[in-house]
């Protein structure tokens, strides 16, 4: 029995109490995904409400095991080994609470707690609508549940004990985790995780049960938007938490353990969109089965990526060997289990229609996914090629940020020209001159804006590499001008879209505009997300003038400048004269030493002003060392505007006696930075309208009749 | 005294013995588990006290529903047969079939007023929809189903277009009747997605 199996009782209350906790409710899993199974298989209607009943009893294991936990955690019960390694009696109370999802044991309870909520929500609100297949939604999800269970129980309990004496005090949490980003970024992450095992579940069961029609899309819509939202949550939080925490100085650096996120965003992203395809054409059935379980597929192997060791990444938990042939096993058999599953039924899977023309919205949504697969694809394949190459031939070949950006980018162009060009053609079918009629207003527009970024800001017409280091195009100028071209788009689209409904309810703009929103929430909801996205673009684009200089300062030398690139008068004036530049003055004012609760905190005081010498801010980046931990952390400082961060890292320092002799700063310029999170925003609204329950819809709609 | 896993609140039976709820059970078992939970804490809500408490409810509420589930199985056999575990029929995939293309239609119209569409694509588009919806129809009709005839719900949906019009050219009165059209549909229940689909260009999300 390994040391941190379940079967290795322990000496404390609450850790024999979890751990108990733990078994049963495996058992309980077991039990419903087999009486789910059997249930609908050979119609025994009451079977299939036990193992409904079945999974809300292991809702409540779930969340009695998690609260047990986290009652470990805040009453210091150190005797438990999870406890002792991942928090002490110094770290406020959220980090002792959120330490439960800290490392690796406590990260898989999580999964589990969440998904067994999810799965009591969508089998609450589907065991009648859907009771002819509810049976196998529960077989599903409870087999996802046995698994992780499996794992905890032979050896990653997270209740096992010390075998000799527990230590007094715990180690810790990793400081770079002691962020409130990393209270939410995680939770949020695992949580998108864990919603794609709705869609994959109800997926199973149309494919199991034979009832192949639309219904079963119409329930999980939702949940693939609350996978989609809250994958776009993690991801953003996680860039976030890099970016003030970890001091890279950018937000997205290709890491595997943020491309495991990332791919099964893709997926999703494209299911979101080739489901509608199914709902207005009755067509790409097979392909919306192959996207919801290529998703949850991705969710396992992205967990398996961060988990096993297979790649190497700053966050990711370690290796661990055993633990990736238990994944490996599971992912062949969800692989072959599902695929399996869709061949059988591949005769039941006709499309209705056909596409009748290439200029249609079917159409572009079809290039959409295909783009969007393209760079699930890709990224994977990226990410994993370290690891295939040692495999083939013994060397891990790494690849670089340069390379995803030179591939990516263009890739990602190409889905924000759809993302504008999409909503301006009809379903079906339409005529070049229609065509032309709705294209008219966006492309003007967007020439306007590139001529005037051209004009004015010479610096947006930098060529940068594309696919190849010879291949340089104005991609800054591509972007923009694909940015005006999608809000041009989609504003004409809410501005037509608001006449018409004024048209048909004679009702005023705003509440024309509002019932649109409401009424059409999906598609509106969508448009909206398409804003945030070509929001965020804008701060891509602020990649290609990023500033970062490395400065020496000495007491006696204190003042240096950083060159502002965005405001430089042309592309290449880096070769030009001096007094082109735009600069920042920076003026090194004092160092500090102070001694805080649990660390050591080394702290330079920099005052900031403009090119013209008006005060910007004052910046105080300091390193951390604390005392259970050898690693010293960075604290970065940063001054935001809409513009710009101008970002300051202390990378080192050099002390004679009690004096510092020489500080090291590393500087960042970081263009339009902020648009990012500005356009998350807008992304966030976006998926929120979609998700308006039709409850409130219909309420508001009965109030306003009244 | 027995215990029972249904809906029903505790009540006499016929015997005279009194039937107990298990959710009653529960909540009583809840609030005794509870009082030493807070009093050995001296009645203060703090962390441990909440997590404690929230392990306890917990626990019950598994008790609970172990219980339902163990009561659905035991009884199984006492006539639960099958029902609600037929296959589609002919006569769901014909209404899925009718909603798809009333859809259809409803979304063409919002295409050709948003101008994305020619007047002779959506025509000819329009007529073809219709002629394939009337043949659904149909088809449900002789399949005894118990909506309007095709016939009626054709000229039902030429009314109701009509309507729209008369609403862009007057205004609020059209408004008014417009309503009323639509509180007469919510009166059949079975047919007023059918008109809905054409007199309310924006409510084609809520009918899927």
């Amino acid at each position: 029995v390994p040391e941190g199996s379940v079967l290795n009782i322990p000496h404390s209350p609450i850790a024999a109490v979890g751990s108990i906790t733990l078994l049963v409710a495996f058992v309980v899993a077991a039990y419903s995904a087999a009486t789910g199974l059997i249930g609908n298989a050979q119609h025994r209607r009451k079977l299939v409400t036990s193992s409904v009943h079945g999974v809300y009893a292991f809702f409540g294991l779930a969340l009695l095991a998690s609260a047990l936990m986290i009652y470990a955690f805040v009453t210091h019960d150190y005797t438990i080994k999870y406890v002792a390694h991942t928090s002490d009696t110094s770290m406020p109370i959220w980090y002792k609470i959120t330490s439960y999802w800290g490392a690796l044991e406590g990260s898989l309870m999580f999964w589990v707690m969440v998904l067994a909520a999810f799965a009591a929500v969508a089998v609450k609100a589907n065991a009648e609508r859907h009771r002819d297949m509810i049976g196998y939604v529960v077989a599903t999800v409870m087999t996802a549940q046995v698994f992780f269970l499996a794992i905890l129980i032979y050896n990653k309990n997270p209740f096992a004990t010390f075998l000799t004496e527990p230590p007094v005090d715990g180690k810790g949490l990793n400081p770079l985790l002691q962020t409130y980003w990393m209270v939410i970024h995680p939770p949020s992450l695992y949580t998108g995780f864990v919603a794609a095992t709705i869609p994959f579940a109800f997926g199973i069961a149309a494919l199991a049960s034979g009832r192949l029609d639309d219904r079963w899309l119409a329930s999980v819509r939702s949940w693939a938007l609350i996978c989609f939202f809250f994958l776009s949550l993690g991801l953003i939080l996680g860039g976030r938490w890099a970016y003030e925490e970890l001091g890279w100085g950018g937000y997205w650096a290709w890491d595997p353990v943020e491309n495991a996120g990332l791919i099964p965003w893709f997926t999703m992203t494209a299911f979101l969109h080739s489901v509608m395809i199914q709902e207005q054409r009755g067509m790409m059935k097979v392909w919306n089965l192959v996207l919801v379980i290529l998703t949850f597929w991705l969710t396992i192997f992205g967990t398996f990526m961060t988990r096993s060791g297979v790649v190497q990444s700053v966050h990711a938990f370690g290796e661990d060997n055993e633990l990736a042939l238990i994944f490996i096993l599971f992912m062949t058999f969800i692989f072959i289990a599902s695929f399996g599953l869709l061949i059988y039924r591949l005769p039941k899977l006709r499309s209705s229609n056909v596409f009748e023309s290439f200029i249609s919205r079917e159409f572009t949504f079809l290039l959409n996914n295909w783009v969007l697969l393209g760079c699930a694809v890709f990224v994977l394949f990226v990410t994993m090629f370290p690891t295939l190459s040692e495999a083939v031939n013994g060397q891990r070949i790494t690849i670089g940020p340069e390379f995803f950006n030179k591939w990516m980018t263009p890739l990602g162009l190409l889905l924000l020209f759809l993302a504008g060009a999409a909503p301006l053609m009809a379903w079906r079918r339409t005529t070049l001159e229609r065509l032309w009629a709705q294209f008219a207003f966006p492309i003007a527009f967007a020439v306007v804006v590139v001529a005037n970024l051209a004009l004015w800001l010479p610096r947006t017409r930098v060529f940068t590499p594309i696919f190849a280091d010879s291949v340089r195009l104005p991609v800054s100028l591509f972007n923009f001008a694909f940015v005006a071209f999608t809000l041009a788009s989609i504003g004409q689209e809410f501005y037509r879209g608001t006449r018409v409904r004024m048209r048909q309810t004679s009702g005023s703009a705003l509440t024309a505009l509002v019932g649109l929103l409401v009424t059409r929430r999906r598609k509106y909801g969508g448009y909206v997300v398409h804003v945030g996205i070509a929001v965020m673009f804008i701060g891509f684009a602020g990649q290609a003038y990023e500033t970062m200089e490395d400065k020496t300062v000495v007491v006696s030398e204190p003042a240096f400048k950083v060159r502002d690139h965005l405001w430089t008068e042309s592309p290449d004036a880096v070769e030009k004269a001096h007094s082109e530049f735009r600069f920042f003055n920076f003026l090194y004012q004092k160092f500090e030493i102070e001694q805080l609760d649990g660390y050591t905190e080394y702290r330079a005081t920099v005052r900031v002003e403009d090119h013209d010498g008006a005060l910007l801010g004052v910046l105080e980046p300091a390193k951390r060392v604390y005392e259970k931990s050898e690693q010293p952390t960075t604290e970065v400082d940063l001054i935001s505007s809409w513009e710009k961060d101008i970002y300051i890292i202390l990378t080192e320092f050099e002390q004679e006696g009690n004096d510092v002799a020489r500080v090291n700063f590393r500087v960042y310029i970081n263009p339009l930075i902020n648009w990012v999170w500005i356009g998350f925003g807008i992304l966030m609204l976006g998926t929120a309208i979609c998700l308006l329950p039709k409850r409130w819809v219909d309420r508001s709609r009965q109030t306003s009749a009244a | 005294m027995t215990m029972t896993s249904s809906a029903q609140p505790s009540r006499p039976t016929e015997g005279g013995g009194i039937v107990i709820k298990p959710s009653a059970v529960a909540i009583v078992t809840v609030l005794i588990g509870l009082f030493p939970i807070f009093d050995i804490n001296d009645w203060r809500l703090g962390a441990p006290v909440f997590f404690l408490a929230t392990a306890w409810v917990a626990l019950v509420l598994t008790g609970l529903w172990l219980w339902r589930a163990g009561s659905s199985v035991a009884a199984e056999g006492a006539g639960s047969g099958d029902v609600g575990f037929e296959l589609t029929t002919h006569r769901d995939e014909l209404l899925q079939e009718k909603r798809a293309l009333l859809k259809a239609i409803k979304e063409i119209e919002f295409d050709r007023e948003m101008g994305k569409m020619s007047e002779e694509d959506a025509d000819s588009l329009t007529r073809l929809y219709r002629r394939q919806a009337i043949d659904v129809i149909k088809a449900l009709d002789e399949g005894g189903d118990e909506t309007e005839s095709a016939d009626a719900i054709i000229e039902r949906e030429l009314r109701a277009r009509l309507e729209v019009d008369r609403a862009t050219k007057k205004g609020k009165k059209a408004k008014k009747a417009d309503k009323a059209e639509k509180a007469d549909e919510a009166a059949k229940p079975e047919t007023s997605a059918t008109s809905a689909d054409t007199t309310e260009v924006g409510d084609e999300e809520d009918e899927v």
